[in-house]
């Protein structure tokens, strides 16, 4: 990770972030940072903004109002710098399909002009962890889902950056696989990396994240530890039941479970 | 849980009719997908009525293309009969045969052209399984996986069915005046066009198959690459004879006549084959004077109608088994140990645009393309030329240097979805174009090497003609990268956007337009400054080098501005 020594500041520091879609207001006045060490976990319902988000901090999407730095640099005008620093897991399956992981690992070594010696042992070791071998050959596009999302995050770990921005990077992963890229990114916490983590799969959010964000609307609702955001809300139990209270979806999804269960009755068809 | 749940019945033909059409529909859109999935401004609404406009536009221009032919192709057996096409009137008949013969070979040719890639899609999207979700009997399923492939390509295969057999038969008519022979040409045309579609339809099967489990779904190793390059020359061969037949047509069936007279019976084995049996048997239908009873050609006409059901059988079955996973449709291959390969950047942006472009035939034919067009004309020079002017070297040249004009943006829309990957890259968008526009200027060096071959042939009047065949090259590359710059400022405010050809279809043209402007500028500098010299009274020798000046002081404006161009449109 020897790119985060050169960098200053912490990994990233989003300020007053809004991004609108013609009318509509996809992250409104967002505010967060990241540090270093830790995992910063953004969580929303779907269509909260968290995409939008990443995309902004990622330097993939200019902000419509606001500011972001990774590591001290503005992505939007100092892309380079901040691209190489950062390891994205987007929420689809942004690769080269027709290439096989072979070419496309090649492909992104030589953009990033990484050490081929040092790169090899790296992207050999992932490629064992993940039980990737059989498929390093094959297109792109004719892998399975979660092989994809496998090529996925060996692309974005394969020059081991100091900040990892992941768009909820288990889906389709099997638990072996989970387990291995949790390791994974605990060792990177280790080596003083951070990450920012983006998803709706909220056990594995609860059980991954120092800090949380938890966004509806475009807009920060509640942010803390989970401990912090339980008392926050003055929820109990699980961070389901901290989110659902957050986002004040708790009593309106208690009664749309009581619908259902009315609706779906036996009797009813009877 | 309904009770309900789990029952089947018996399809009507209706029904499986209009089903089919939602899985050929699922197949347009799904392969619409693949290519654009990166898509960040077109709503899935609207790339559904994208892939369904696109496919009827298709449909409507095969068919139109099509039915162009078959009014040709009737054009040129009414000329036969009529004794106005060369043919000796005894062996009138022979031409008949071959005209129905070629019509019948280009329509499955025409078919397998443009059918192979839809086809591969309807394996790799797996369409054909959509039918074993819904409620109907097995025999159904198989069914709906033909009728969803057929769908594909219906009004194609109608057109064929039908376009021909009717201009036939009111050619036949117009002859003989008597509806008999009329008719029953027409019907054997029907039969023969059906029998052609039955075939095709297996070929492209089993040719998709080979294409995707070979190529597609295979690794990059590098007998892969070879069977994948032999595979894109085999097609482009064919399609430039196709291309080629179609332009030398009036050459074509006298000659084949004329050598079935002359080299008979050898070439009468010939009938016995396909397409020309096909021929024999409708020229011996339609009753056409001088045709020898050539009954047997009956039974091989069988034979092939034979084979066609076959052919759609096995296709029925083989569309019902990819769909239930009984066939297999990947193939394994040896793993190899990891490697890692680091080049530098610009090496590897070209390699990696270079295998993209490549891996399906329908891109890797545009790098065949702007060559393709030199062939009609250095076929025409070869046999009308005694020696080659600088003025001919110029006419050879200009239409694939600006054809290449256009590639920036075909560069732009092979990386697809990829580009929305490549925006993640820790790379100046500059350097991203240096690159198209480097591989744009790869492609360009055939031209000189082309004007090189052609003077092996002929002999060229003035040496200047080898510098200007040279100067394309810079031509193309100032060209290829001022439109991308152009294109990269209007379409992405300056930076790298996800490409989408549905999405920029009207900004693509104009940017083509501008590269197709710059390209001809240097060569508009040449004739500018070669009239003035000439003009001034100065030998034609030293015109054609002043205009050779011209043309380096044309790229050398146009390197200027595209250097003044990036610096103020782009943004890192």
């Amino acid at each position: 990770m020897t790119q985060a020594v050169k960098g200053n500041g912490r990994p990233i520091i989003a300020r007053d972030l809004v991004r609108n879609f013609g009318r509509t207001v996809a992250v409104d006045h967002l505010s967060f940072e990241v540090r270093a060490g830790e995992i910063y976990g953004l969580l929303g319902p779907n269509g909260a903004g968290k995409t939008t988000t990443v995309k902004m901090v990622s330097g993939l999407l200019p902000p419509t109002q606001g500011e972001v730095e990774v590591f001290g640099f503005d992505p939007l005008n100092q892309p380079i710098e901040v691209k190489s620093r950062i390891g994205l897991v987007p929420e689809d399956h942004i690769l080269y399909e027709s290439l096989t992981p072979r070419e496309f690992f090649d492909f992104i070594a030589s953009i990033r002009q990484l050490d081929q010696w040092e790169t090899k042992q790296r992207i050999t070791s992932l490629v064992d962890a993940f039980e990737f071998r059989d498929h390093y050959d094959k297109p792109i596009a004719a892998l399975s889902h979660g092989n994809r999302q496998k090529a996925s995050i060996l692309s974005a770990i394969i020059h081991d950056p100091p900040l990892l921005v992941l768009d909820e990077p288990f889906s389709g992963l099997d638990a072996r696989t989970v387990r291995v890229f949790k390791d994974i990114l605990n060792i990177h916490l280790e080596n003083g990396g951070g990450i920012l983590f983006s998803s709706h799969i909220l056990e594995v959010a609860e059980s991954l994240c120092d800090r949380i964000g938890i966004i509806d609307d475009g807009k920060m609702v509640a942010e803390g530890t989970v401990d912090e955001l339980r008392e926050m809300v003055k929820a109990h139990g699980s961070l389901e039941e901290i989110f659902l209270r957050a986002v004040q979806q708790d009593t309106e999804v208690a009664e749309t479970v009581q619908a259902l269960r009315k609706a779906l009755a036996k009797e009813n068809k009877r | 849980m309904s009770d309900t749940a789990g029952a089947s019945r018996k399809l009507s033909w209706r029904e499986a009719w209009g089903i089919a059409g939602r899985i050929a529909l699922e197949v347009q859109f799904r392969s619409a997908l693949a290519m654009n999935a990166g898509s960040m401004t077109q709503t899935i609404e609207k790339q559904i009525d994208r892939a369904r406009s696109n496919a009827r536009f298709n449909k409507f221009t095969v068919s139109f293309f099509i039915g162009m032919l078959a009014v040709i192709f009737g054009v040129i057996v009414w000329l036969t009969l009529s004794g106005t096409y060369g043919a000796p009137p005894e062996f009138q008949w022979i031409s008949v045969a071959f005209t129905v013969s070629i019509f019948s070979l280009m329509g499955f040719s025409f078919l397998i052209f443009w059918g192979i890639m839809v086809s591969t899609s309807f394996i790799s999207t797996n369409a054909a399984s959509i039918g074993h979700y819904l409620p109907v009997s097995r025999a159904d399923t198989g069914t709906l996986a033909l009728l969803g492939y057929i769908r594909l390509f219906d009004s194609q295969m109608v057109s064929l069915v039908v376009f021909f057999p009717l201009a036939y038969g009111v050619v036949i008519y117009l002859i003989f005046g008597s509806a008999v022979p009329a008719v029953l040409g027409a019907l054997a045309c029907l039969i023969t066009f059906l029998i052609t579609v039955g075939l095709a339809i297996a070929v492209m099967l089993i040719l998709a198959l080979y294409f995707y489990t070979r190529i597609q779904t295979s690794g990059g190793s590098r007998l892969n690459n070879i069977i994948r390059i032999l595979f894109i020359i085999l097609w482009v061969a064919a399609i430039m004879g196709f291309s080629l037949s179609f332009q030398l047509l009036n050459i074509i069936i006298p000659l084949l006549a004329s050598l079935s007279i002359q080299l008979a019976p050898i070439w009468n084995i010939l009938f016995f084959g396909y397409p020309f049996s096909m021929g024999t048997f409708v020229v011996l239908a339609s009753g056409i004077p001088g045709t020898p009873p050539l009954w047997i050609d009956l039974l091989v006409v069988l034979l092939y109608g034979g084979l066609a059901i076959l052919g759609v059988r096995w296709a029925r079955n083989f569309l019902q088994g990819v769909g239930t996973g009984n066939i297999a449709v990947s193939s394994t291959g040896v793993v190899r140990p990891v490697s890692l390969k680091v080049s530098r950047v610009g090496v590897a942006l070209l390699r990696k645009d270079i295998r993209i472009a490549t891996r399906t035939p329908g891109q890797a034919i545009m790098f065949f393309l702007p060559f393709l067009t030199m062939i009609p004309v250095l076929l025409q020079f070869t046999f009308n030329l005694s020696v080659v002017h600088v003025s001919d070297v110029i006419i050879f040249i200009v239409i694939p240097t600006v054809m290449l004009s256009f590639y920036s943006i075909f560069f732009l829309s092979v990386e697809a979805r990829g580009m929305a990957y490549t925006m993640t890259l820790p790379l100046p968008t500059k350097r991203i174009l240096l690159a198209k526009a480097h591989l744009i200027t790869l492609m360009s060096i055939v031209i000189p090497v082309l004007v090189l071959a052609f003077a092996l042939i002929k002999p060229f009047t003035n040496p200047v003609s080898f510098l200007i065949a040279f100067s394309m090259v810079p031509t193309v590359y100032v060209s290829a990268y001022i439109s991308l710059v152009f294109f990269t400022r209007f379409v992405g405010g300056g930076r790298l956007i996800g490409f989408e050809i549905g999405q920029h279809i009207t900004q693509m043209i104009l940017v083509g337009l501008l590269g197709a402007v710059f390209a001809f500028i240097p060569i508009a500098f040449f004739g500018l400054f070669w009239f003035m010299t000439a003009l001034a009274g100065f030998v034609v020798e030293l015109a054609h080098f002043v205009g050779l000046a011209g043309l380096w002081i044309g790229i050398l404006f146009n390197y200027l501005l595209g250097k003044l161009f990036a610096r103020f449109f782009l943004i890192s």
